[in-house]
Formats: C-alpha cells, sequence, structure tokens
C-alpha cells in the first residue's frame, strides 16, 4: 500500500516539476515541503546578446552555492546558513523548517554555457551568459531569370 | 500609505512603523474592486486593506497587491477622507525599480526622491535627506493618488526609495522610514528592520511573487520611471 502511494507521489512531484520548468513563475508554489527545500524568487532578462537570470536567496553564504548551466536551464542550489521556519499557507498555524534552496529556470532562449559568469552579494545570486548565436547565414544564388533577359 | 510596489518598499515600510510604534488597527478599507481575499492571522479573518492609527498618525497597509482598475476609486477614496479628516499630509510610500540598486546586488544605501504638490512639502523633503524627482513618470496607484489629493487641495507627498525591481528591499524601505522620520518628526530606529533583512525577505517572497504576477497579469507599470 505504501508503495503505491509513494508512486502517486512520485507521480505528482514529477508533473510540478515539469509544469516549475516550463512555465517558470506562473502560480507555482515556492515552497518544496517534502525534500525541505524554497524555490527563490528569480528574474530573468534577455539582451541582444546576453541573458541575466537573478535568485534572490536570503540566508545564504557564497560558499555554500552552486550553480550550473546547460543550454536551455539555470539551476541553483544553496545551502541555508541555518534552518528557517516558515509558513507555508497564510491561515496554517504550524511551521515548516526549511534548509536550502532549490530551483531549475528553463531559459526563453539557448545560451553558451562556458561562457557564464556568476556573482553573488548580499544574499543575490547573479548569472550572465553569452547568448548562443543561432543558425547560418544562407547564400543568394545568382538569379538565372536576370541572365536571360540581358542577352 | 503602502501598498504592494516594487521591492514591497511601501509594504514593508509601513509594517515596520505598525510594529515600532505599536500601532492599534482602527478599521480597514473594503471594496467589491479589491482582490476576493481575506487574511487569516492567527485562525482570525482579517480584510488585508487595513487602517491602524496612533495619535495623529494614520497608516494604510494592503497586504494584497491592488488590481489597477481599483487604483482610481481607492485614491479617490484616500483623499477624500483625508481632506475631511482636515489631514495636514498625505504619504504615500513605494518603490522606484532601479538598475543600479539590481546591478549592485542591494548593497549600498538606497536613495529616496519625493513628489509633492506643496512648496512647504518641497521644502521639508530636502531638509529630510531625500531628493526631489526632477523630470519623469510616475504612474499607477500612486499617481492617481497625487491627482486625487491635487483635486481637493490636499497636500500631498509621494516617496519613492531607490529600490531592487524584483525581490522584496528591507533596506530601500529602511531609508524611507529614515526621511518619514524627518519629516513626520517621528523616532523609529531603523536598526532592527536591518537586522532582520534576511529574515523579512523571506517572510516576504510569497506577496513578492503575487505582486509579480498581479504586474504582469494586469499591465500594472512600475511605480516610477526616471
Amino acid at each position: 500500500m505504501s508503495g503505491e502511494n509513494d508512486q502517486f507521489e512520485n507521480f505528482g512531484r514529477g508533473i510540478e516539476s515539469l509544469f516549475s520548468e516550463t512555465f517558470g513563475m506562473i502560480e507555482e508554489s515556492l515552497f518544496d515541503i517534502a525534500s525541505r527545500s524554497l524555490r527563490p524568487l528569480f528574474s530573468v532578462d534577455v539582451s541582444e546578446d546576453m541573458v541575466t537570470a537573478t535568485f534572490d536567496l536570503p540566508g545564504v553564504n557564497r560558499k555554500d552555492v552552486a550553480i550550473t548551466c546547460t543550454e536551455d536551464a539555470i539551476s541553483v542550489e544553496a545551502q541555508m546558513a541555518r534552518p528557517v521556519r516558515l509558513r507555508v499557507a497564510s491561515g496554517q498555524r504550524d511551521q515548516r523548517e526549511f534548509v536550502r534552496y532549490s530551483r531549475k529556470v528553463l531559459l526563453p532562449v539557448r545560451v553558451d554555457p562556458d561562457g557564464g559568469s556568476a556573482k553573488f552579494r548580499n544574499g543575490i545570486a547573479v548569472v550572465k551568459l553569452p547568448r548562443r548565436r543561432e543558425g547560418k547565414r544562407v547564400r543568394i544564388d545568382a538569379d538565372p531569370s536576370v541572365k536571360r533577359l540581358r542577352r | 500609505m503602502g501598498i504592494p510596489e516594487s521591492g514591497l518598499v511601501g509594504t514593508i515600510t509601513c509594517s515596520y512603523l505598525v510594529e515600532q510604534l505599536k500601532m492599534a488597527e482602527r478599521g480597514h478599507i473594503d471594496s467589491d474592486l479589491l482582490p476576493q481575499v481575506m487574511i487569516v492571522h492567527d485562525s482570525a479573518a482579517v480584510y488585508p486593506v487595513h487602517i491602524f492609527g496612533k495619535e495623529d498618525l494614520l497608516v494604510v497597509l494592503s497586504e494584497v497587491p491592488l488590481p489597477p482598475f481599483a487604483s482610481r476609486d481607492m485614491a479617490k477614496a484616500i483623499a477624500s477622507w483625508a481632506k475631511s479628516l482636515k489631514a495636514s499630509l498625505v504619504v504615500g510610500v513605494t518603490g522606484a525599480p532601479s538598475k543600479d540598486r539590481d546591478e549592485s546586488q542591494g548593497e549600498g544605501k538606497p536613495t529616496v526622491v519625493g513628489v509633492a504638490n506643496t512648496e512647504a512639502t518641497l521644502a521639508t523633503l530636502k531638509s529630510a535627506g531625500a531628493s526631489t524627482f526632477e523630470d519623469g513618470i510616475i504612474s499607477g496607484f500612486y499617481a492617481m493618488l497625487l491627482k486625487q489629493c491635487n483635486a481637493r487641495g490636499q497636500s500631498n507627498l509621494t516617496l519613492l526609495g531607490e529600490s531592487l525591481s524584483q525581490f522584496p528591499d528591507p533596506a530601500a524601505a529602511a531609508a524611507v522610514v529614515e526621511v518619514l522620520n524627518r519629516i513626520l518628526s517621528l523616532k523609529v530606529d531603523t536598526k532592527s528592520l536591518l537586522k532582520e533583512s534576511e529574515e523579512i525577505r523571506l517572510r516576504t517572497r510569497e506577496l513578492m511573487q503575487e505582486t509579480q504576477q498581479a504586474s504582469q497579469s494586469g499591465g500594472q507599470p512600475p511605480s516610477a520611471y526616471r
């Protein structure tokens, strides 16, 4: 019986993470009670040649932040300096303890993960990644009809 | 008067004043235009737009983002009410999203600028450590509040603390509290606001997310452009 429940729970979590990765900020819970982690607030700014992602990580020291990037996503994992107790919904009396932050954000454009740089100050992580230049220039052939007209 | 906007400066500032000055809740504002929510504190349901008072100071504090279509009626109601109370000054408190502040990742002391509709208030602003807002646009609720106060001959001051654009910014609120101390002759120490900054940022995450979502879906522009 407990095995079945676990399966459902895992399935639910899979769906939830699929949604969070796909739709980012939309109506997503900022808490993951099962893993005692908070999903940090974030923002993504896309300029002509750069993607800047910013994560709000209050209560974290620089050495405890791990950032990984792929061509289309940034993941942030950070251990809090000490656990925090927060109410997960208004009206709920009991508080839950959280020990870390965890979030994967899908980027709206492709980036070069090797060219990235990050800064961490005041509990705010800023990750800058160069945009990947997509596509190759296609040569336009001379128009044969032009030749015919000249004849 | 504080509602959730950029950096949650208005809400953080007003809740800090209420807490530090031990202001009692005197009432609430309700309207069909407000979001359909009740806030539950310690098992008791309360209206989300509170009125707190102590001596001759009243604080209006909203725990929900104000829908853009509610701005005009809310501003009208507040301006008329202030006029009927013969209020000496209506102060709107909010944040001005700042690229510099985003780039410094919230370090350093944020500046505070103010917009006032009387010469006398403008003069106090300069001596209170804030600068005047020279050129730019203020929009949304606070612009409407200024307009409605103007229409009734009610003194108004809008204080904009330079703030992070996407995250709660208690340091910006602390800078605004310092200016309010001088303008309203208060003695509110900002030490614990700065000390508890991390805690406040953690506890206001959800309100920040709701505020971002409200501004995206309702097309509400940032509170100020300069």
